[in-house]
């Protein structure tokens, strides 16, 4: 599996299955990276707003996994994120590679997976208020991730007011279904293979 | 050959994987299973008894079921990416084959094409939960069972190496598909031949087989519905097609210290460990310092056991050791011969008999991808030199898998 030169092949995430899993067979143009990058900051936004994840959290991801030299600067772009809260842009001046959506991989799924009880509670209740025809967000978990999710979407996706409050409230629903799967065994495989599934559509 | 139980249970369903263990398992990181049965039971504890469904059948329809999971799950996640909601997807392929599709925002409808099972309809309803807990138990099962097809089992096709020859159908013969309804006796806990992290799959198995298997499946339902089940005349020539979904192939990658969490811990219990009173000298000693660490095990994942029942019957037992000189030049051929296509997403799955003097007399391609890219394979199919001539002891049918990302299997057989 070729990785590129500056990875440091001690390092044991590099060499971990997982990492492996993602198989970088398909390489990626510059379009494909930015739209894998938009799916990723989805997926993580989602995320952040059902547990609450601070960008703390996730540089503590990076380090578990012996990430931190992948990632680098992104490390650092996420630390001033950490001191800025209002920061638009969301590290977007360096663009994206494959190694870095592979670690992002690696740690929305770490993160999902610890917090897998909480997101399998939260899919409960999403699948008993829809039984019972009720608004999800009426229960505090799903309210406060709705808001979360809303408010994060306005504040970091471009074009974000192009879009009903409907459609968005959806696309937080579906995303935190996903979570669930990404949280298992293989979701790192499942999220590798779904972003690069929109990214080629 | 040892007889397998292998048991996963997330919450709200039960997959237990029963075959003989190959000898060959000891060269690989799974459980290389013939034989191979299941019963996949939807028994979420909140659902009463009668709404519990029961699945079973062999690896072919385990293999489909898997296929057909990966497949919806694939398109789920991609569209759940999508700010438009209602991406119109083909959920349905071909008619036996089982599938799924979305039921509203959060309910998933399984329809079980040719499996056996014991409803009323041809379908049942999951929630997204119960879903993830079958992705969940076939990824289990995928990683740590690796299940070969039956000799004399329902098979697709077979692509003679001598071109012109259509597919033949073989006569069906009759499979051995019903569970022994008799307990199985001298359960030992399999030994921990297993790499250590995954031990959080080893539970032991109650000893009480027969009691445990007749609450949860009705014997004379079942019987009867699995006499009257038409299955389709099999062909068997060989194989029963193993595609592989899109995801690389997990049995490349041993499970790593990193990736140890595993989605099927939960705190609610569904089968407490229970101890296995040892019945043979030989069990004892495995069981006794096992059931110790395993009944301190909380977690409600799989379980596996093996008996010691000596297998008179076993006529699929390997005459000859597999000759792994043999297995290694093959596999050295392939790993320099083998450029995955671009677009290839699956794995490929072989078996070669190859001649006295080394060449290969046929090829059967397992499975719809690896009839496609046959051609692709560099497979020297035209009676060429490849390999050193075999010997006596050596074995005339390899299987070969070639994943997408490069990697080459082979398993003697």
């Amino acid at each position: 599996m070729p990785t590129p030169s500056n990875i440091n092949s001690n390092n044991p995430t590099i060499n971990s299955s997982r990492w492996q899993d993602l198989s970088q067979s398909k390489l990626t143009n510059d379009s494909q990276l930015k739209n894998i990058k938009s799916h990723l900051d989805l997926v993580l936004l989602a995320l952040e707003a059902i547990a609450d994840i601070s960008s703390e959290a996730i540089i503590e991801a990076a380090k578990d996994l012996n990430l931190e030299s992948v990632l680098g600067d992104r490390i650092t772009l996420w630390r001033l994120r950490a001191s800025n809260p209002q920061r638009k842009s969301s590290g977007g001046r360096k663009k994206l590679d494959v190694e870095e959506a592979r670690s992002l991989v690696l740690i929305i799924c770490h993160l999902a997976n610890k917090h897998q009880e909480l997101l399998r509670r939260a899919v409960s209740l999403l699948e008993q208020a829809t039984e019972q025809n009720n608004a999800p967000h009426q229960t505090s978990l799903l309210g406060n991730y709705l808001d979360n999710f809303i408010n994060y979407y306005q504040e970091r996706i471009a074009n974000s007011s192009d879009i009903s409050a409907d459609d968005i409230s959806n696309l937080a629903w579906k995303l935190l279904i996903s979570l669930l799967f990404y949280s298992g065994q293989n979701g790192h495989r499942l999220l590798w293979i779904a972003i690069f599934d929109a990214a080629e559509k | 050959m040892l007889t397998t139980i292998h048991r996963f249970t997330p919450p709200t369903c039960t997959l237990e994987i029963k075959g003989k263990k190959s000898p060959i398992s000891q060269w690989t990181d799974q459980d290389v299973l013939k034989k191979m049965q299941f019963k996949l039971s939807f028994d979420d504890p909140r659902l009463p008894s009668s709404q519990q469904v029961l699945l079973k059948g062999d690896r072919y329809d385990l293999e489909s079921l898997k296929i057909s999971v990966d497949r919806y799950m694939q398109s789920f996640l991609h569209n759940s990416l999508a700010l438009n909601i209602n991406i119109k997807n083909n959920y349905h392929t071909a008619s036996n084959e089982p599938y799924l599709q979305p039921k509203g925002l959060t309910n998933h409808e399984l329809f079980f094409g040719a499996i056996s099972h014991d409803n009323q309809e041809n379908k049942t309803t999951l929630t997204t939960v119960q879903l993830f807990d079958l992705v969940t138990a076939l990824e289990a099962y995928g990683t740590h069972i690796s299940a070969l097809p039956q000799l004399q089992a329902k098979s697709k096709k077979v692509v003679p190496l001598w071109g012109g020859i259509a597919a033949v159908a073989i006569a069906a013969i009759g499979t051995t598909v019903l569970l022994k309804s008799s307990p199985v006796p001298n359960i030992a806990v399999s030994p921990e031949s297993k790499p250590a992290d995954t031990s959080q799959f080893d539970n032991v198995v109650p000893p009480d087989a027969a009691p445990q298997s007749s609450k949860r499946t009705p014997k004379p339902t079942i019987n009867e519905s699995l006499s009257s089940t038409n299955k389709l005349p099999p062909p068997p020539a060989v194989d029963a097609p193993k595609p592989k979904p899109d995801i690389p192939d997990p049995a490349d990658y041993p499970l790593s210290q990193v990736a140890r969490q595993s989605g099927l811990q939960q705190s609610r219990e569904k089968s407490p460990v229970a101890k296995i009173p040892a019945s043979t000298p030989q069990s004892e000693t495995k069981t006794k310092p096992e059931q110790e660490e395993l009944a301190a095990d909380n977690s409600s994942i799989s379980s596996s056991s093996e008996t010691d029942i000596a297998d008179s019957n076993n006529n699929l037992a390997l005459k000859d050791a597999p000759s792994t000189n043999q297995l290694k030049e093959i596999k050295a051929y392939f790993q320099e011969q083998w450029q995955p296509p671009a677009d290839l997403k699956q794995s490929l799955e072989y078996r070669l008999y190859i001649n006295d003097d080394g060449s290969i007399k046929r090829v059967v391609s397992i499975g719809k991808a690896s009839e496609l890219y046959l051609s692709k394979t560099n497979i020297p199919v035209k009676g060429e030199a490849f390999i050193s001539p075999r010997n006596e002891s050596q074995q005339s049918t390899i299987r070969l898998l070639l994943n997408p990302d490069g990697g080459v299997k082979t398993f003697a057989e």
